[in-house]
């Protein structure tokens, strides 16, 4: 309660800009795109794009990360009308992207094709879907900060504030996840 | 503090860097967002969800109209005092013990017995946040629910419950200790800009201070001359004046009151995190250690990888 009071911008009430440009807030930006503002939309799909890929790719490989980070972005223009707290944007986004990746999940094949991130030319082992696919290994809570730090390079802080964790949990999953995971690739490297 | 993997603005560790050029091929701006659709006009979203909602919103008032008169029997919880006799409480409602025990039903969640002596208030008894006010006394908690659904406010911290059972004392300043039976404890402060967090396992306890707030936490199977130094230094250190010497509490500490130790490393000087790295060390002779340096430099990762080193117990 108190870190939703602190991060509060102020009402969004009867806020209704003719073009929110690029400094225009979450909260201006969700009221012009329920009005059919698309480029209002794609300031917030600019903006909230890296969340909503660290929370796919921290369940599912890339190439289906990356496809359902779109198909995300299309519910969310879709719902939005149903979201009540326009400051709340990142973490409603973020949920609707938790929920995609879990259907994803269960609807997949037992036995899904590879590749998973092989990049062309370079060992699998060495490249950026090991290190993902190492985080995948983690227990769930490890997983978003990691990727949230390490490939989108937030700050602790600003992690919570995207996840709406309090900062003591995200620094402990940080910094216990990232034990973890040099261990898991300690091997490799 | 170097603290690299919190703040990217830190001095870089070479560890963080390292996995950060692996994974930096993916470092890009977003693609172009495929064309939105026309969106399905347009009922106003209350109106949508009414209609969506129609039939299950008659059987809601049918629900609703069946249970006004349990909801009537009286909102906030319920209070059973010795003797059988019951009450409720009602959100913002003090209730005082006296010389009785009563035992308070947390929502659906659990309960909490109130000793003789303790006054306190329900501040929320919504379902995700049941939180009540402890001004005085002593309360015993058992409670079975996610983590953070139940809230002690006491006037120097606040025990957050993370699946769990614990004792809680406090007097009227603030000063108090929380012992944690089963599960953990989360006991916070939160000043200006900053939080003050102190997890407590199972079998271990920890004071708190009105002034400094939680103190840190120590097993109650530690022996008595340990559990006495720790109490003179916690004391000391409510004084202003110099840091209060920790040749006792180092000298006395077993392996496992690591737990004490390395909740006391980020309140000592850089002096005092050395001298327990160096008595932890010398305590788990067999043990790979991480970086004294950066244990030293007050790095939270490093006092992370120590308790897993030490084998010592996580949330």
């Amino acid at each position: 309660m108190e870190e939703s009071a602190a991060f509060a911008e102020g009402s969004a009430v009867g806020l209704r800009l003719a073009a929110p440009g690029p400094a225009a807030s979450g909260a201006e930006l969700v009221a012009a795109a329920r009005d059919g503002d698309r480029d209002a939309f794609d300031e917030l799909y600019r903006r909230y794009w890296r969340l909503v890929r660290a929370v796919l790719l921290a369940r599912l490989p890339r190439p289906d990360a990356e496809d359902l980070a779109q198909e995300v972005f299309l519910a969310a223009w879709e719902k939005l009308g149903d979201l009540r707290d326009p400051e709340g944007f990142g973490g409603w986004v973020a949920a609707i992207a938790r929920n995609r990746a879990a259907s994803h999940v269960r609807s997949a094949p037992r036995h899904a094709p590879l590749p998973d991130d092989l990049p062309g030319g370079a060992r699998a082992d060495e490249g950026p879907g090991a290190v993902l696919a190492a985080i995948r290994l983690l227990p769930e809570a490890y997983r978003e900060p990691l990727v949230l730090r390490l490939l989108e390079g937030m700050s602790g802080p600003e992690i919570a504030r995207e996840t709406g964790l309090t900062e003591g949990s995200v620094r402990v999953n940080l910094h216990r996840g990232f034990a973890k995971l040099r261990g898991l690739l300690g091997g490799r490297r | 503090m170097s603290d690299y993997l919190w703040n990217p603005a830190h001095e870089p560790d070479p560890d963080v860097r390292a996995i950060e050029e692996r994974l930096a091929p993916l470092r890009r701006e977003p693609p172009s967002l495929r064309e939105l659709p026309d969106r399905s006009p347009v009922l106003p979203p209350s109106w949508r969800r009414l209609f969506v909602a129609a039939p299950a919103l008659l059987a809601a008032c049918l629900l609703v109209a069946a249970s006004l008169a349990l909801l009537a029997r009286g909102k906030g919880w319920e209070v059973r005092w010795e003797g059988e006799r019951t009450t409720r409480l009602a959100r913002g409602e003090w209730l005082e013990t006296g010389g009785a025990t009563a035992r308070l039903s947390v929502g659906r969640i659990g309960t909490l017995t109130l000793e003789p002596g303790t006054r306190l208030r329900l501040v929320s008894d919504s379902p995700r946040d049941h939180r009540v006010a402890l001004a005085r006394g002593t309360v015993r908690a058992e409670i079975q629910a996610p983590p953070r659904r139940f809230f002690v406010e006491t006037p120097a911290a606040t025990a957050i419950d993370l699946g769990c059972a614990y004792t809680l004392s406090t007097d009227e300043a603030g000063n108090g200790l929380l012992r944690v039976r089963a599960g953990w404890v989360s006991f916070e402060r939160r000043t200006a800009g900053a939080l003050d967090e102190v997890v407590v396992p199972a079998g271990a306890s920890c004071r708190v201070s009105a002034r400094r707030g939680p103190g840190v936490p120590a097993w109650d199977d530690a022996p008595e001359p340990f559990l006495s130094a720790l109490a003179r230094w916690e004391e000391s250190a409510e004084s202003a004046g110099d840091a209060p010497p920790l040749d006792d509490l180092l000298r006395t500490a077993r392996p496992r009151d690591g737990l004490t130790l390395l909740g006391l490393a980020p309140r000592l000087d850089a002096a005092g995190r050395a001298a327990v790295f160096d008595r932890l060390a010398a305590l788990s002779p067999t043990a790979a250690l991480p970086s004294r340096d950066r244990f030293v430099a007050g790095d939270a990762g490093a006092r992370e990888a120590l308790r897993g080193v030490l084998g010592l117990p996580t949330p």
